[in-house]
């Protein structure tokens, strides 16, 4: 059990006071002695309910408000779901490259009996790695930057993936593999998607796999080289008309993100992009508009992992966006559906208590 | 109902002797037409002959002197003695809310006090059981005046305490009364199990009288209580907490029940029963201790 505010529980110490108010019953008073009980026992094996009992219904459930009231002050959060296993996968060099503070977190993790996997891989070999794993259990991966980190992953709500970027690597992405994204509208893109993370392997077809559909749709416009080796011209040509299309959007869409703008408002092309310009060409505006973007968290990944790509000064841009992404997110209340259901259960429980609560008072005011 | 002044008056003196010879002495100087002329030694023992009364009973020496009937009447009652037995359970202690009022045992002592100050004045010889399951206090018979005060100090020295006793004790009682008697019973009648029914049965034999004087008291007859109240029960010392109103209904036809069980189980047997409320004066419970005293003499 964890909790956001573990202060809010001290709130839980209110339970004195109904417990107070139970104890200090106002009608302690009236005390007659009668000669026999008799006729009042067989009176009162009709009469129901118990007032008595009732009156401890009443205690429970105004304690009860207490304690729901003080875990939605302490803000609980779902205990996270232990499964049963649990992987560590780490690259070949590891702990290169590694924060301290990283390395203990592994050797923590294999101190709780994490399985430990020693494998150099990365795009979509990393991804047919851990699609072998259960799916059931939970996946610490330790990649050297996050270009590792397939976007797919995100897309398809795998969230037993657990990453952790080395923070101290500066040298080139670590994927593989040519990321290749459809332009036409969100909609077709996320078809586009789905359809690739049902196929995974077929996520190493990349520029061919470009060239065909382009030629059949004529409206592709992005493409993401997370290798960290220089494009061909050949392909340029190709990106360089299709970017022309998107440079004419008013609105940002996904097909143009891997672009940005640069600081006159105009969409970087990617020419301009593979070029290694990118860099110091990152538009500020670009972040308030990311917010806007259904594709916003695979997006800010993706882009961040083309910053790691263009270099040194590049991933200190990059840190420097994660960390204003971070400071805008948390910004954002946490979405607990947890808080949801003790603030109904709350309600409840006041409703229940308000009702007893007035049939005693009818009761005891009855002539 | 609250008892008159003159009598709230006279409590306040908090002394038996002097509370149950008022009590007597006022009935007896009020203006009460049944109490019956030539009862005890101190009148006349000729009373002249009236129809309706016995022909047996005529003195025909004293005809034959004066020509005229007379009845003889004191000799013969005399020898009929009188017991009181006073239930001294601890439910006897209720006692009302209203400002002054008595409790059942303390209404019951200050009535055996003025009732055996009548017998003892009329030549009756009388005794006292106090009864609860503590054992049985008994005064045994004797007439006079200092036997009254005998009475009275037992009368006194007396709590009530406890639970009636169940037939291990009463059999002593049925050795008292098994001659030709008047028992006069004074109880709240509450009784746990058949107690106090077993011993009426007990108490009533072909030959003797027994009234029965059952106290009560406005209050526990209306049951005009209100709201949620804690009662507890004298003798269990039970405590039920309910709502007063609401269980009103139902415990006047519980109690109404009862009260009719009793009359019923005093009818089969003969009992005179006579219920007393402990908020009136005493002047009902003597005209009804008289009145018996009148029919057992036919």
């Amino acid at each position: 059990m964890s909790f956001l505010l573990p202060l809010g529980l001290l709130f839980a110490l209110a339970i004195v006071v109904p417990v107070i108010i139970h104890l200090l019953d106002p009608d302690k008073g009236k005390h007659i002695y009668l000669g026999s009980l008799q006729f009042l026992l067989k009176a009162k094996q009709t009469q129901q309910p118990n007032y008595r009992i009732q009156q401890w219904w009443l205690l429970l459930l105004r304690c009860l408000m207490i304690v729901l009231m003080a875990l939605l002050l302490a803000q609980w959060l779902l205990p996270a779901v232990k499964s049963s296993q649990s992987y560590v996968l780490v690259p070949g060099d590891w702990p290169q490259h590694f924060s301290t503070q990283q390395q203990n977190q592994y050797t923590e993790l294999l101190s709780e009996g994490a399985t430990l996997i020693r494998k150099d891989v990365s795009g979509a070999e990393l991804m047919a790695t851990l699609a072998q794993l259960p799916a059931a259990s939970s996946q610490h991966v330790f990649v050297r930057n996050s270009a590792a980190m397939v976007p797919e992953f995100r897309v398809a709500g795998r969230d037993n993936i657990f990453w952790h970027i080395a923070e101290q690597y500066r040298g080139p992405a670590d994927a593989a593999n040519w990321l290749i994204l459809a332009s036409g509208t969100t909609q077709s893109l996320a078809n586009l998607m789905a359809q690739k993370l049902q196929t995974l392997p077929k996520l190493q077809v990349d520029v061919q796999l470009y060239s065909t559909t382009r030629s059949e749709t004529h409206n592709y416009d992005m493409l993401i080289n997370l290798s960290g080796q220089p494009l061909q011209e050949s392909h340029f040509s190709l990106l360089n008309a299709s970017a022309q299309i998107f440079s004419h959007a008013e609105q940002p869409q996904v097909h143009s993100l891997v672009a940005g703008f640069n600081d006159d408002g105009l969409p970087i092309t990617l020419r301009q992009f593979f070029s290694g310009q990118i860099h110091h060409l990152f538009h500020p505006e670009l972040l308030t508009k990311l917010d806007s973007w259904p594709e916003q968290p695979w997006f800010a990944a993706s882009l961040l992992a083309l910053y790691h790509n263009a270099g040194r000064e590049g991933a200190i841009a990059a840190n420097q966006v994660s960390e204003q992404l971070q400071r805008s997110q948390s910004g954002h209340p946490v979405k607990q559906p947890w808080q949801e259901l003790l603030l109904l259960a709350l309600l409840l429980v006041w409703l229940g208590e308000r009702l007893l609560s007035f049939k005693l008072n009818k009761q005891r005011l009855a002539e | 109902m609250a008892l008159p002044e003159e009598l709230l008056a006279l409590l306040q003196y908090d002394d038996l002797e002097f509370i149950s010879r008022t009590i007597a002495e006022g009935y007896l100087s009020g203006h009460h037409p049944s109490v019956r002329k030539g009862v005890g030694t101190d009148f006349n023992q000729y009373k002249v002959y009236q129809q309706g009364d016995e022909a047996a009973k005529i003195d025909w020496k004293l005809f034959a002197r004066s020509d005229k009937y007379f009845v003889r009447e004191a000799e013969r009652e005399s020898e009929r003695s009188i017991h009181f037995i006073l239930d001294s359970s601890a439910s006897m202690n209720f006692i009302s809310q209203s400002q002054g009022a008595l409790s059942k045992f303390n209404y019951g002592k200050y009535l055996i006090g003025a009732l055996a100050y009548l017998a003892q004045k009329q030549g009756d010889p009388f005794s006292l059981t106090l009864i609860n399951n503590n054992g049985l206090d008994i005064t045994a018979t004797g007439s006079g005046r200092a036997h009254w005060y005998r009475v009275l100090n037992a009368l006194q020295q007396h709590n009530s305490t406890g639970a009636f006793p169940g037939t291990h004790w009463q059999s002593h009682l049925s050795g008292l009364v098994s001659k030709a008697c008047m028992v006069v019973f004074i109880s709240d009648c509450y009784q746990s199990g058949t107690e106090i029914s077993d011993c009426l049965s007990l108490l009533k034999h072909q030959k003797n009288d027994v009234l029965l004087l059952h106290l009560h008291s406005l209050e526990e007859l209306q049951f005009d209580y209100r709201g949620f109240i804690k009662f507890e029960d004298l003798e269990t010392g039970e405590i039920r907490k309910v709502n007063a109103s609401s269980v009103k209904t139902r415990f006047l036809a519980e109690q109404q029940a009862w009260l009719q069980q009793l009359a019923s189980h005093c009818d089969q047997r003969a009992i005179n029963l006579q219920r007393l409320s402990v908020d009136n004066d005493f002047s009902e419970a003597i005209t009804q201790f008289l009145q018996q005293r009148t029919r057992q003499g036919r």
